[in-house]
C-alpha cells in the first residue's frame, strides 16, 4: 500500500481535483431544456456541422465545432427533428423534448479538466500541491465559470485550451528554470499549436501570444543579460516565425475543415457569400484550396462586418446587459441569463440563472493583482529588495498579462459584456496564489502547518460562498427574501423578479 | 515580546479570514423582527382599484411584523425584512389585532397609503381612501374607552409605486408606530 502511495502521490491530487470538478459541473447540466443567452447561436451553428450546412458566424468554428462532436457523441437526439436549427442562425424555441445533454457535454467536460491544468500551473510554479490544490478552489468554484462551463457556450472550451497553454508554457519555462532543461523550438511549435487552438474558438485568446515573448525571454535571458544580440536575433528569426506560423497554421486548418464541411446552403441563407464560393458549395466542392481561399475570406470578411455592427455600450438603455471594463474586477453588471417563475405554497419562488462570480474569488484575485502592483511598483520604483527572485518574475508575467489584456479591451468600442474578464480573471487567479506564496515563502517552505490551515480555511470560504450562491448558478427556486440575502453590492445590478 | 509571537503573517492572514467569514455570516443571516402583527396579504387575480372590491384571491400568505411601517423605498416593503408581499402588484393586505387601552382619550390614527385602505375600530370606520393614490397620510380621530378594542385595517396595492403605514397618538401626544407599545397602549 505504502509503495503504492509512493508511486502513484502524483496522481492523487489531480485525480481528486478531476473528481471534484465533474461533481461542481455535470449534475443536472442538461437543466435547463431550453437555450440561454448565446446558445441561441451555437446550438443551431453546431446543427449545422452535424448536417452539413454552410454558415457564417462572429466567432471562429472549433467552439461550434466540438459543441456539434458533443451532440453527435453524447446527444440522444436521434428521433427529434431538429430540422429547426439549421434554418436560422437564433433560436428561441427548440423542439420541447431535444436533450442538450450533447451540445453542453464538451464545455462541461473540457472545463473539468481546465481545473486539472489550473493546479498544474500553479504546482509547477511552486513545486507545493497542497498550495496549488487548495488555490484550485478559485477555478472549480467560481459560479460564472460554472454557469458557463455548463452550457453550450464557447467560454468552457476556450478556458480549456488556454490553461493548457499557460500549462504547457509554464511547464517548459520550470523545466528550464529548476532543471535546466533546453527549451526547444519543438517547443514553441507545440505552444502555437495550443494557442492557434484557443484563438480557433475565441480571438479573444490571442493575448496568449504575450506566453511566446515570455518563453523567448526565460529561453534567452542569459543572451539579453550579456546583451549577446546576434544570438538573440538568430534565435528570434527561428523562434518567432515558427510559434507566428503554427498559431496561424492551426487557425487556417480549423477553418479548412469549417468550410469543408459545409457542403449545403439551406433556405437561401447565404451570409453576404461571394459568388464564386457559394458556386463552390454548390457545386459540392468544398474540400479544395480554391473553395478554402474564397471561404475562408468571406468568412473573414462576415467576421469584420460583424463586429463592425455590434452596437456600442449604452448605459441609457433601461436592458442593457452590456458594462465598462473596468467593473468588471468587482463583478459590476451582472447578467440574468433566464428566470422561470413558480408559485409554491403561496409563496412566489424564481428559479434564476445569473451570470454573478463568486464574491471571495473575484475580490481576492483582485486583492492580489492590487499586492503585485504594489510590488513590482517598491521594486522597480523605489528599488525594495526582492526575496525570490524567480516567484517574482511569476508574478510579474501574470499581473503584466492581466494589465495587458485589460488596456486591451478598455480600447474596444463595441459593448462587451461581464464574461469576457473570464480570461484576465484566470490570469488573477494564478497570480494569487504565487502572491501568497510571496508574502508567506519561508513558511509555504517549511511546509509550516499554519499556512496550510490558513490556506485550507481559504478554500472553505470559497467553496462555502459558492455554495450560497450556487441556486443562482444552477436556477434553484428562491424567494424573493433569500435573492434578496445574495443581492450583496448594489453596483452588481442584480436583478430580481 | 509574547505579543510578538501571537502577531505573525500567519494570524494576521487567520484574523482577516475570520473577520471576512462573519462579515459574510452576518450579511447572509435573515433579518427577525418582533412578531406583533399578523399581516394576512391575498394576491388578487385580477387588478384592483377600489379597497371595497369584490376579491378574487388567488393566493395568501401570513406573515408576523413588528410594527405597521411598510414603506421603504417607495414601495411596500418592510424597512428590514424587505417586500414582505413577495408581490409587486394588485394584492390586499389585512390586519386584524386586538390592543388595549390603558387610558381613556381621544386617539389619532395616521394611515398613509399608496393606494387605498380603511380602518375600523369595534367595527366602526374611522378612515377611509377607497381608490388608487400616490402616497399620503391622513389622520382620523376616535374616543377610546380603557380596555380592549379590535383594530381592523385592510390595504390594497394596485399597479405601480405602493406602501401602507399607521401610526396612533393619544391626544396632541407624539405618534408611534401602530405596533409600538405606548404608555397608554399595548399591544
Amino acid at each position: 500500500m505504502k509503495k503504492f502511495f509512493s508511486l502513484y502521490a502524483r496522481f492523487v491530487y489531480p485525480a481528486a481535483i478531476l473528481i471534484i470538478s465533474l461533481m461542481v459541473y455535470f449534475p443536472f447540466y442538461g437543466s435547463p431544456q431550453s437555450v440561454f443567452w448565446d446558445e441561441n447561436y451555437h446550438v443551431p451553428s453546431a446543427q449545422k456541422h452535424i448536417d452539413g450546412v454552410m454558415y457564417m458566424e462572429a466567432h471562429p468554428p472549433l467552439g461550434k465545432m466540438l459543441i456539434a462532436l458533443g451532440e453527435v457523441v453524447f446527444g440522444g437526439n436521434e428521433k427529434i427533428d431538429k430540422h429547426k436549427l439549421i434554418e436560422t442562425d437564433y433560436i428561441t424555441e427548440t423542439p420541447p423534448e431535444m436533450s442538450f445533454k450533447g451540445f453542453r457535454w464538451p464545455s462541461v467536460m473540457m472545463m473539468a479538466i481546465s481545473a486539472v491544468f489550473f493546479f498544474g500551473i500553479i504546482n509547477c510554479i511552486t513545486q507545493k500541491s497542497w498550495l496549488a490544490a487548495s488555490f484550485t478552489s478559485l477555478v472549480i468554484f467560481d459560479n460564472a465559470l460554472v454557469v458557463h462551463a455548463r452550457a453550450a457556450q464557447l467560454d468552457g472550451i476556450q478556458i480549456f485550451f488556454l490553461l493548457g497553454a499557460i500549462y504547457y508554457f509554464v511547464h517548459s519555462a520550470t523545466q528550464f528554470l529548476y532543471h535546466q532543461k533546453k527549451i526547444k523550438l519543438r517547443q514553441y511549435a507545440i505552444l502555437g499549436i495550443i494557442i492557434g487552438l484557443a484563438t480557433a474558438v475565441k480571438v479573444t485568446a490571442l493575448i496568449l501570444l504575450l506566453l511566446f515573448v515570455m518563453l523567448f525571454g526565460i529561453d534567452q535571458w542569459a543572451s539579453i543579460k550579456k546583451w549577446d544580440w546576434k544570438k538573440l536575433i538568430k534565435r528570434l528569426l527561428l523562434a518567432a516565425p515558427l510559434g507566428a506560423a503554427t498559431v496561424a497554421l492551426i487557425f487556417l486548418t480549423v477553418f479548412y475543415v469549417h468550410i469543408g464541411m459545409g457542403k449545403k446552403i439551406i433556405q437561401n441563407q447565404v451570409y453576404k457569400a461571394s459568388p464564386e464560393y457559394l458556386n463552390q458549395v454548390r457545386m459540392g466542392d468544398t474540400w479544395s484550396l480554391t473553395t478554402f481561399s474564397l471561404g475562408m475570406r468571406d468568412n473573414w470578411k462576415y467576421m469584420s462586418e460583424y463586429a463592425d455592427g455590434v452596437p456600442r455600450l449604452d448605459l441609457c438603455k433601461p436592458d442593457e446587459n452590456g458594462s465598462h471594463a473596468i467593473g468588471w474586477p468587482l463583478s459590476k453588471n451582472t447578467i440574468s441569463y433566464r428566470w422561470a417563475k413558480d408559485t409554491v405554497d403561496g409563496k412566489s419562488v424564481v428559479r434564476h440563472q445569473n451570470l454573478i462570480g463568486n464574491p471571495i474569488v473575484w475580490f481576492s484575485i483582485l486583492g492580489g493583482i492590487i499586492l503585485s502592483v504594489c510590488l513590482i511598483v517598491g521594486r522597480f520604483i523605489y528599488g525594495f529588495q526582492i526575496k525570490d527572485e524567480k516567484l517574482f518574475s511569476w508574478i510579474c508575467a501574470f499581473t503584466g498579462v492581466y494589465l495587458c489584456y485589460m488596456i486591451a479591451i478598455m480600447q474596444i468600442e463595441r459593448v462587451m459584456y461581464l464574461y469576457h474578464y473570464f480570461i484576465p480573471l484566470l490570469f488573477g487567479a494564478i497570480n494569487l496564489p504565487l502572491i501568497f506564496n510571496y508574502i508567506y515563502r519561508d513558511e509555504v517552505l517549511a511546509n509550516n502547518k499554519h499556512t496550510i490551515i490558513n490556506a485550507a480555511f481559504f478554500a472553505l470560504l470559497v467553496i462555502a460562498v459558492f455554495a450560497f450562491f450556487s441556486p443562482l448558478t444552477y436556477g434553484i427556486g428562491l424567494t424573493e427574501d433569500e435573492f434578496e440575502l445574495r443581492n450583496w453590492f448594489t453596483f452588481w445590478k442584480l436583478k430580481g423578479i | 515580546m509574547s505579543m510578538q509571537i501571537y502577531l505573525t503573517k500567519n494570524s494576521i492572514f487567520s484574523a482577516l479570514l475570520i473577520l471576512m467569514s462573519m462579515l459574510i455570516i452576518v450579511r447572509i443571516t435573515p433579518v427577525t423582527v418582533a412578531p406583533v402583527i399578523k399581516l394576512v396579504i391575498s394576491k388578487n387575480r385580477s387588478s384592483i382599484t377600489n379597497i371595497h372590491q369584490q376579491r378574487d384571491i388567488e393566493s395568501t400568505i401570513e406573515i408576523t411584523i413588528d410594527r405597521l411601517n411598510l414603506l421603504h423605498n417607495g414601495r411596500f416593503g418592510h424597512p428590514k425584512l424587505g417586500n414582505i408581499a413577495s408581490y409587486s402588484d394588485d394584492f390586499f393586505v389585512d390586519v386584524d389585532h386586538k390592543i388595549i387601552v390603558k387610558k381613556a382619550d381621544t386617539y389619532r390614527f395616521l394611515s398613509g397609503s399608496d393606494d387605498g385602505f380603511y380602518l375600523m375600530v369595534d367595527g366602526k370606520q374611522v378612515c377611509e381612501h377607497t381608490g388608487d393614490r400616490p402616497y399620503a397620510v391622513q389622520s382620523c380621530a376616535i374616543f377610546l374607552n380603557e380596555g380592549e378594542h379590535q383594530v381592523r385595517a385592510s390595504y390594497f396595492q394596485g399597479f405601480g409605486n405602493s406602501g401602507f403605514t399607521l401610526e396612533y397618538a393619544r391626544g396632541e401626544e407624539k405618534q408611534k408606530w401602530f405596533g409600538d407599545d405606548s404608555a397608554a397602549v399595548k399591544f
